[in-house]
């Protein structure tokens, strides 16, 4: 399509500005032909485009430069005045350097218009010989105190947090179900011991728990004492009428009476959740209560089964069969022996290739030595600690509709096994192959059982408070320097050298249910009464001396 | 949307839509005009009809895409850097790339005397030879092309600790240039302007690893007009030529992938980094490595229980690297590391302290939205500056990590997926595309000067 008038102009201007002309051949040419208002209107069009070109050329560069004096970047600064003691000329070489660079960038058309039009820099042609460096030695920046803020560290920690707990939402389990769990206790040396530990690692799952405690011998105000710091949803602290028995063989029989009485507590309250039987003395890792989750109405896991190491079979093997192809001079030379096969001390199902419960694994974890325990007899054999076995609460509520076929109904399997006998967990199942097996199979060992108790003749203070003073079995010692003030310090809680005379340690029985034989202390006070001989000496060394200055 | 409408719209008519790039749609909006003039009166509500129920349809899957979007949206999030959402562009029937066949003395042979070079981390020219040479962009006529390659190993020299020696490799550079020169006419009719050359050395095809004697050679002549696909990149800096395509890192992406620990692991570490922050053996004063920087990251928090900083390398590093929130990427000897490739890959936000660098894939991945920038005078500053970014912002970091896009970019798998530094290089040179009609130069026409340069490069080869 071509147009009348000014065709002859455009390609003639385009031309010009090609072969890269000044502004001012433009303009004459233009100028000549200012008559037709086509001709002018593509004249202030053009030149209002190269106009705004030059503009943004320009600004480009006094941004880069504004922006180089702000930032401090190698190739340049001003500002580095204030950081680096050795300046060297190399910034305005570095600067000269980036601006040749950016006007040579441009291999389009009105950058050569840009280049032809301003005059050369002679800074720029000068500089650029010159081998001035562009790198120098930089100051270390250190803050007057290089120490964390404990400001900072909080919220950091706060950050850290907050990222946690999108990580558990996106990656960790969801619907996380509540754990029921029931602890069978009684009041002992080892109490404290057992349920702190406890008590911390439930404070720790991360969910709802319920803990039903049930002691023996009722509720006791120790026990509440030692519970009172659980950070747990909900804590349920019953009390059971038969107290424990000075003979232990019995305790797992009262330990499971125990236990039943705590679900028949999950069946009255109609509790919802995951039942997990965690014995004061055990150990659980966090992993176990998310493996737990996966539960829908009967599980199984591995337990660790840590008590004295149980042998098997020995086993007769041949040495000589085992290093065949090695030792071939001494071929004839045949040792044999006898090996003790270790059994695992893990409680847990075993399963065949395809996945399935095929039988039982049992540790007896009470061959222990005699100093603890006595050997048990034999209705132990066989038994499964309900450590093991986890459960749906709805599986003890009343017969309701939704509870699976192979389920027995809570009142027929606590009813069917006797007194003396133990009920097995187990006799709940109609059907065992249908139990869930956690862990894969149990592969997974993620809780341990290991029974530490102290003889049942031990005492302790009751509470763990102690009421009057201890007896001192090791003196302290005193110091040798002579400047020491006379006469020891009295500090107001210690009883003072005098009054350890005057008081005559009596022996404090310590009141406790379940009938613990108080232990005489008068051996104890023989033995301390030598032993505070010297001591008296030392004092009454004093009081007869009293400006002497003898320090032993 | 417009795409997708019109798309639609041509259905009924049986138009095959494959990609659609400018000049397609162009054409489309076309024939849509003659189609309706023809069938203007004779169908003109059944076309209403169909229209209406192809704009419901359309509604319709929109909203789907987008609670699908919504839903996937909490895990990762779609990464659109300037250039728009490129990442997963795929780059075939995009361009055509010629490869040079050059004698074994410029490649094969320096693997064979070293086959160091394809596990340290300047083995990306390596890989882009091996991926071009079975990629489907691979074209056998060089009169299709629009780009060449030029397989020279300039890094593959390596002395007995395993760090390239620079110093042949102007020397090789231009052998390798005359030689495709002399035996092909297709460098002559540009003078290189659609060529591509792979350098990753410290500091690109300055071919120095001294910033200062880098400088002071600058880019090698003969490669004023090509394109450079470099790990180097720095604003105004001689050693960035305009134009050029800015990779990672070299990383091994088996080693990296083999060592992944279950991503419900909490993030306990807040600010991990394991490397040097004196190099008492070049820089025995302290202040020229890292420009001062690294030390000062030492001198600062070396107490500071935030910070898990030391220069002991555990073998647990990756695993090390997965349980931390921030890991630091500060500048060397020069300013890139592999620590943002291994911080990309393991979820960890790189906490980038490295005055004026350009990051890799600069046009395709917006950067400044996923890791932190911290200026080096800052560096005193780091903790409060990283203990006062919000956790919502935090978070929306390791969103855009977690894409799978992301992490696949700044890999040279092998072999080459989708989506990976291969393909990235790949769509950078095809958004070069087309070229500009000015770089074809007279026959006769001579721009570079081919006797430039310091004296020694001048030696054949």
């Amino acid at each position: 399509m071509k147009a009348n008038g000014g065709v002859h102009r455009l390609p003639r201007a385009r031309s010009k500005i090609q072969y890269g002309c000044n502004l001012e051949q433009v303009a004459d040419g233009t100028l000549r032909s200012l008559t037709t208002p086509v001709s002018r209107l593509t004249v202030q069009s053009m030149l209002c485009f190269i106009s705004l070109i030059l503009g943004f050329q320009f600004t480009r560069e006094a941004t880069i430069f504004a922006g180089n004096l702000q930032h401090g970047t190698v190739s340049n600064t001003l500002s580095s005045f204030n950081f680096s003691a050795n300046i060297r000329s190399g910034i305005r070489s570095n600067f000269a350097m980036q601006i040749s660079q950016t006007l040579g960038n441009g291999s389009d058309v009105f950058g050569t218009l840009v280049r032809s039009i301003l005059p050369p820099d002679p800074v720029v042609s000068e500089l650029s010989k010159s081998k001035k460096p562009v790198v120098w030695q930089h100051e270390i920046l250190v803050r007057p105190w290089p120490h964390p803020d404990p400001l900072e560290v909080m919220q950091a920690y706060g950050l850290i947090s907050r990222i946690q707990l999108e990580q558990r939402q996106i990656h960790g389990i969801k619907d996380w179900k509540p754990i029921i769990a029931i602890t069978p206790t009684f009041v002992r040396a080892f109490q404290a011991l057992h349920l702190t530990a406890l008590m911390h690692t439930l404070s720790l799952v991360p969910g709802p728990v319920t803990w039903i405690v049930i002691e023996a011998g009722g509720v006791t105000n120790e026990t509440a004492s030692l519970l009172t710091q659980a950070h747990v949803h909900r804590l349920l602290h019953l009390g059971f009428v038969d107290s424990i028995t000075p003979g232990l063989e019995e305790q797992p029989l009262l330990e499971t009476r125990l236990r039943i009485e705590g679900l028949r507590c999950v069946q009255e309250h109609k509790l919802e959740g995951i039942i997990v039987f965690a014995d004061e003395s055990n150990v659980h890792s966090l992993e176990f209560f998310n493996m737990v989750q996966e539960v829908n109405w009967f599980g199984v896991v591995s337990v660790g089964m840590l008590g004295h190491a149980s042998f098997g079979e020995p086993m007769e093997y041949d040495i000589g069969a085992l290093h065949e192809g090695k030792n071939e001079e001494q071929g004839s030379h045949q040792l044999s022996g006898t090996i003790l096969r270790f059994e695992p001390q893990v409680q847990g199902p075993v399963c065949d290739s395809m996945g399935k419960l095929v039988g039982w694994h049992t540790f007896d974890g009470f061959h222990l030595e005699d100093r603890v325990f006595k050997v048990p007899d034999k209705s132990h054999e066989g038994r499964l600690e309900w450590a093991g076995f986890v459960l749906n609460a709805r599986a003890v509520w009343e017969a309701g509709s939704d509870e699976p076929v192979w389920l027995d109904s809570w009142l027929n399997w606590t009813r069917s096994s006797g007194d003396k006998n133990l009920p097995d967990i187990r006799s709940i199942l109609r059907d065992e192959k249908r139990v869930k097996l956690l862990g894969g199979c149990g592969h997974q060992v993620l809780l341990w059982w290991a029974r530490m108790e102290a003889h049942a003749n031990i005492s302790y203070p009751s509470n763990w408070a102690l009421d009057s003073p201890l007896e001192i079995v090791i003196p302290a010692r005193s110091t040798p320097w002579t400047d020491m003030p006379k006469g020891r310090p009295s500090l107001p809680h210690l009883p003072t050298p005098s009054l350890l005379e005057a008081v005559t340690p009596a022996p404090t029985p310590s009141r406790r249910k379940g009938g613990n034989r108080v232990r005489g202390r008068d051996s104890k006070l023989k033995h301390s009464r030598h032993r505070q001989d010297p001591l008296k000496g030392k004092v009454t060394d004093d009081r007869r001396n009293p400006g002497s200055s003898r320090r032993s | 949307m417009v795409v997708g409408f019109l798309l639609l719209l041509l259905m009924p008519s049986s138009r095959s839509a494959t990609s659609i790039s400018v000049v397609d749609r162009n054409v489309v909006v076309g024939e849509m005009g003659d189609m309706l003039q023809l069938r203007k009166r004779r169908r003109r509500r059944r076309g209403h009809v169909s229209l209406l129920t192809c704009v419901v349809g359309f509604l319709f899957l929109c909203q789907v895409s987008r609670l699908a979007a919504a839903a996937v949206l909490h895990r990762h999030q779609r990464i659109s850097g300037s250039a728009g959402d490129v990442l997963e562009d795929n780059p075939v029937g995009r361009l055509k790339v010629f490869v040079y066949e050059l004698p074994s003395k410029y490649n094969k042979d320096w693997l064979e005397k070293d086959p160091r070079c394809l596990t340290h981390m300047f083995a990306a020219e390596e890989f882009v030879h091996d991926f071009l040479l079975t990629s489907p962009v691979r074209t056998h006529n060089p009169k299709e092309a629009d780009w060449f390659y030029t397989p020279v190993y300039t890094t593959c020299d390596l002395m007995p600790n395993g760090l390239p020696l620079p110093f042949k490799s102007p020397r090789i550079m231009r052998s390798a240039i005359s030689y495709i020169s002399t035996h092909w006419p297709y460098w002559n009719r540009t003078e290189g302007a659609d060529h591509f050359f792979v350098v990753p050395h410290d500091f690109g095809a300055c071919f120095h690893y001294q910033e200062e004697k880098a400088i002071e050679r600058g880019v090698l002549p003969l490669l004023k007009h090509a394109t450079l696909v470099q790990t180097f990149g720095q604003n105004h800096h001689v050693c960035l030529k305009e134009g050029s395509i800015v990779v990672p890192p070299y990383a091994p992406p088996e080693k990296m992938q083999s060592r992944f620990i279950p991503p419900n692991t909490p993030r306990s570490i807040f600010v991990y980094f394991r490397g040097l922050f004196y190099d008492v053996g070049n820089d025995p004063e302290g202040g020229y490595y890292a420009r001062g920087a690294r030390a000062a990251v030492w001198e600062n928090f070396k107490d500071n229980p935030l910070f898990d900083i030391s220069t002991q390398h555990p073998s647990t590093y990756y695993e090390d690297m997965q349980r931390a929130i921030f890991c630091l990427c500060p500048l060397g000897w020069a300013p890139w590391s592999p620590r943002l490739v291994e911080g990309v890959i393991f979820g960890c936000i790189p906490v980038i302290i490295a005055d004026d660098i350009v990051l890799p894939f600069a046009d395709a991945i917006p950067w400044e939205k996923i890791g932190v920038f911290v200026a080096e005078k800052d560096v005193p500053n780091l903790d409060k500056i990283l203990s006062s970014i919000s956790p919502e912002q935090v978070l929306e970091k390791q969103r855009l990590l977690a894409n799978p896009a992301m992490k696949q970019a700044m890999l040279f798998s092998q072999p080459a997926l989708p989506g990976d530094a291969f393909h990235q290089i790949l769509n950078g040179l095809a958004r070069k595309l087309p070229h500009d009609p000015h770089i074809y130069l007279e026959p006769g026409q001579m721009v570079l000067n081919w006797t430039e340069g310091p004296v020694g490069d001048l030696k054949p080869w």
